[in-house]
């Protein structure tokens, strides 16, 4: 049993999410930054958080805490590890580190603060934690109250269980991230696709969009996240589009928003779509954000800057391939060892 | 703009589209819709889900199975045999609705804006009643369902009975569930409390997005009533009945209306030329 004794500023229960039902309206929610959430996952021996979208099993349920994190007590003997954005957590008083398995003894207590680097920082616990299965997924998608803890944010007072831990607290704390990076490298720099409607934009615009550094607007969370910059300039629009559409230049008849799309309503802040997504919408979409680095864009604290790369959407694939490959081969040798 | 060719277009590493046309023309949901249905009988290797929105038919594959070109070269020719779509599987479903209700003229008076019925008549230059009529006497169908769980977007089959108005200036930071509304081309309603910028003209006295529900019956695990393809008939209920409706279906003993039929595309859409 463990007891919040601080929820943080918006601390939520995640895990890989569940894709499956933008048809109806409902976004995947999950890890905003999977692999943080996986590496920790890694370390206490749970099962691995898969990429956003992904049809693998959504693995097990840790913590997403935003820029300020929680505290808690182990009411008995846990093993924890933290990724993601570091918090100057600290075990007891003691400032502990991340990407390695800490054993927290019976009736200590992990206060983490506010973010130094980074804007979430990620916790998993020996087991994962226990709270229902709503349509596959644990994870809280906060603007749609589902899922997590009561479909909430974790506040002062709530108590949560885990599940059994895969083996024994000695044994898991020898685990190591098997040489994995701790982060991913150039965290300022998002690749793209460009597209599905970068065809409405100017070569200037597109141009612009690609050179330009990029700030982010404290106006985000896990729906959308707003970037301040240079306009984007736009193509006029056929006259029925004023008909169909509305009188906005980026207003197009509502398509399908992917998760990472970056619509740019009115060719001014452009909004990168979280894994809380509207799932269909009316801007033009000058590209979209390819999933192995929507973690990235999801460390990019307020007033952080960022610039876009563009890539094919093939590149896209083989990244995250990549990416999800190396974590189960080290998790293959973990468990191996 | 209906293409000649419906184009393909990569929407990030995660999804296809099939893009059928640019414009709001119902004929290139029939498209999308048909396209829909022929991919889920086909069972297309790596398709994690097929979402249809009103011009558009976007594809979330699993990248660990397919990708854009794999995908692209076994979608090809399925798409190219539903060129002409004759019908399409559509259920009919009738909700109880009461119009010119008190939650809406209370929003109405809290965002300072004219009653929106009121001026949803205004616009159209009729009264009332005859919005009411209006809007009772045609079907409408959903194109789409996305933006939040259960929310709809929905067009006058008879495009006579199309009510315009334009959305809110200044969007409201609230709008009560169930509240219906309409805007530009589409009439929806807001499945739970969220912003909203649509003329409101009602309530529904059932729910169209229920969790954990009752009757699991009618809605699914995910709690969403509707989907794109159906057709919706609201019917006017006073205040009394509306009450009644409520506790019945939160009690899990209303009957909802609904009915599975099949849309004759061809003759609607021969129809509607003038």
């Amino acid at each position: 049993m463990i007891e919040v004794l601080e929820g943080g500023l918006q601390t939520t229960i995640q895990d890989g999410g569940r894709p499956g039902f933008l048809s109806r309206g409902i976004p995947p929610a999950g890890a905003q930054d999977f692999y943080s959430l996986s590496i920790a996952n890694l370390l206490v021996g749970n099962d691995l958080t898969p990429p956003p979208l992904s049809r693998a099993d959504p693995g097990a349920a840790g913590l997403e805490m935003v820029v300020k994190g929680v505290s808690l007590r182990f009411l008995d003997e846990t093993v924890i590890a933290l990724a993601g954005a570091d918090m100057a957590a600290t075990l007891d008083g003691t400032p502990v580190d991340r990407f390695r398995p800490i054993v927290a003894p019976a009736g200590s207590v992990l206060k983490c603060g506010t973010v130094k680097s980074g804007a979430r920082g990620y916790l998993a616990i020996a087991g994962g934690i226990d709270v229902p299965l709503v349509i596959g997924s644990r994870a809280t998608y906060v603007r749609g109250a589902q899922g997590g803890l009561e479909g909430r944010a974790l506040r002062k007072g709530d108590r949560l269980t885990t599940f059994a831990p895969a083996a024994p607290a000695a044994a898991l704390a020898r685990r190591d991230l098997a040489g994995l990076p701790s982060a991913p490298e150039e965290p300022n720099v998002i690749r793209v696709v460009l597209g599905p409607q970068d065809f409405m934009f100017t070569a200037k615009g597109v141009e612009t969009f690609l050179t330009a550094e990029w700030k982010l607007s404290p106006v985000s969370d896990r729906m959308g996240m707003r970037l301040v910059g240079p306009p984007l300039e736009l193509h006029p629009r056929p006259d029925y589009l004023t008909r169909d559409a509305g009188s906005g230049p980026a207003d197009i008849v509502d398509d399908v928003i992917p998760v990472g799309g970056i619509q740019v309503p009115g060719g001014i802040e452009p909004i990168v779509m979280g894994v809380e997504n509207p799932t269909a919408g009316g801007y033009a979409k000058i590209a979209t954000v390819i999933s192995a680095d929507l973690g990235k864009m999801g460390q990019i604290p307020p007033k952080g800057s960022l610039t876009f790369r563009k890539v094919r959407a093939e590149e896209g694939i083989a990244i995250i391939k990549d990416i999800w490959q190396k974590l189960r081969d080290a998790r293959a040798a973990l468990d191996a060892a | 703009m209906i293409y000649d060719e419906p184009v393909y277009r990569p929407l990030g590493d995660c999804y296809l589209a099939v893009e059928f046309g640019d414009e709001a023309d119902l004929s290139l949901n029939f498209k999308v819709l048909a396209l829909a249905d022929a991919l889920k009988k086909a069972n297309v290797p790596g398709i994690i889900e097929i979402i249809p929105s009103f011009r558009e038919l976007g594809l979330l594959f699993d990248r660990l199975e397919t990708d854009h070109e794999t995908l692209k070269r076994a979608v090809k020719p399925i798409q190219e045999t539903v060129a002409d779509v004759e019908t399409l599987p559509s259920r009919l479903i009738e909700l109880p609705m009461w119009y010119d209700d008190p939650w809406s003229a209370e929003l109405a008076r809290r965002f300072n804006v004219k009653k929106n019925i009121d001026f949803v008549a205004e616009c159209n230059d009729i009264t009332v009643d005859e919005v009411i009529a209006r809007h009772t006497g045609t079907d409408y169908w959903i194109v789409c369902v996305g933006f939040t769980p259960g929310c709809y977007f929905s067009l006058p089959l008879d495009a006579s009975k199309w009510l315009k108005a334009p959305k809110y200036r200044t969007p409201r930071s609230f709008t009560s569930a169930r509240l219906v509304a309409l805007a530009g081309f589409s009439t929806g309603a807001y499945p739970v409390a969220s912003p909203g910028g649509y003329q409101l003209i009602g309530r529904l006295a059932v729910n169209i997005y229920e969790p954990n529900s009752k009757t699991p019956a009618v809605f699914p695990e995910d709690g969403v009533l509707l989907h794109a393809g159906d057709r919706l008939r609201y019917f006017n209920v006073n205040a009394l009945e509306y009450d009644e409706i409520w506790e019945a279906a939160q009690a899990g003993t209303y009957k909802y209306r609904i009915t599975d039929e099949v849309f004759d595309v061809k003759g609607y859409l021969a129809s509607r030329k003038p």
